[in-house]
């Protein structure tokens, strides 16, 4: 085997898919949370830096006019209104920067944002964040998680000894 | 190996895992007003060149609601018709015809969710996303997340100098 752990993050990410490994879906079950705004907290650990490639929100809202609003953040602990805005966000190119939330989706939707390839820089940090769905006042639940990775520490030696493409 | 000189088109023949790390993008715009037009931009200059890989678009309009959306690059938010008209378009042959640069239709539907495949490198010349959100009849609220790369400068012999 091949070791690719002191290879800077950018270039770890050219490498193919199949060396990340196994992925799984870390995720959690968010009610039931009448109104206002339900944070969670995902339990399971993730490694220092992980790939982030899917993420699945699942919302129930039934207000008229209504709109989810999400936001991911890393975190060591569930948010609370006090302290998410100085959380890091999961995902640093979203729109509205300065508010809470960064993720927007129809009220009644399970949606996949991405597939994306994402390399995610959590050191000691969890994911939480907070959901809320707009002018909601009916008990609802909903669910979040996402699809990760480790990063490759080795890779086969045929990966680099460039027998890619040869007859 | 440096490919940082190879055309766009050469850089796009490559595997998808040389382009490396993907991001998720978002812009949000909302139109609260019937029969106006409200824009947005990303949050960040999009890389230059850079790979548009997919997107998707929600739209929420509050009953009956109406209207369209449209998609560019330009270097800040437009603030109107003809700013927007003037935006580099991302997708040139995606627009319904007649009906100005990259315009996609919101019908009036509930929570409509689209999502295009794309895999297309542009050059941005480091601009903004930008969208462009009219409302017809009534408050609607618009959101297009989109994943894009940077293209490969740089990558290892074996991905390259074989017969990949």
């Amino acid at each position: 085997m091949y070791d690719v752990s002191k290879w800077p993050l950018d270039k770890i990410m050219q490498l193919p898919d199949w060396c990340f490994g196994q992925r799984w879906w870390v995720g959690t079950y968010i009610g039931t949370v009448a109104a206002t705004v339900s944070y969670f907290f995902i339990e399971e650990s993730v490694p220092d830096n992980f790939v982030l490639w899917d993420v699945l929100v699942a919302v129930n809202g039934h207000a008229a006019g209504t709109i989810a609003q999400v936001t991911f953040r890393l975190c060591h602990e569930t948010p609370v209104s006090g302290n998410i805005k100085t959380m890091r966000r999961l995902m640093t190119n979203m729109s509205c920067r300065t508010e809470t939330y960064d993720i927007h989706l129809p009220p009644q939707s399970v949606t996949h944002l991405g597939p994306m390839r994402n390399i995610i820089e959590a050191g000691n940090d969890q994911i939480g964040g907070a959901v809320k769905i707009l002018t909601e006042t009916a008990t609802v639940e909903n669910a979040v998680a996402c699809l990760i990775s480790g990063i490759p520490k080795e890779v086969p030696d045929w990966v680099v000894s460039g027998l890619a493409g040869r007859q | 190996m440096d490919v940082s000189g190879w055309t766009v088109e050469q850089r796009m023949r490559l595997p998808d895992y040389c382009f490396g790390n993907r991001e998720l993008h978002t812009v949000h715009a909302e139109g609260v007003v019937d029969d106006t037009y409200c824009w947005a931009k990303s949050e960040v200059r999009m890389p230059d060149p850079m790979c548009f890989w997919e997107f998707t678009f929600y739209n929420r309009p509050n009953a009956t609601g109406k209207g369209y959306a449209r998609l560019g690059l330009a270097d800040a938010v437009p603030t109107s018709v003809a700013e927007m008209d003037n935006a580099v378009e991302v997708l040139p042959r995606f627009a319904f015809e007649n009906v100005g640069p990259n315009r996609i239709e919101l019908y009036e539907s509930f929570y409509t969710t689209y999502n295009y495949n794309v895999r297309k490198g542009i050059d941005t010349g480091g601009k903004y996303f930008v969208v462009e959100l009219y409302t017809l009849l009534e408050t609607m609220r618009f959101n297009i997340s989109f994943v894009a790369s940077g293209l490969p400068t740089n990558m290892e012999g074996w991905l390259a100098h074989k017969k990949v």
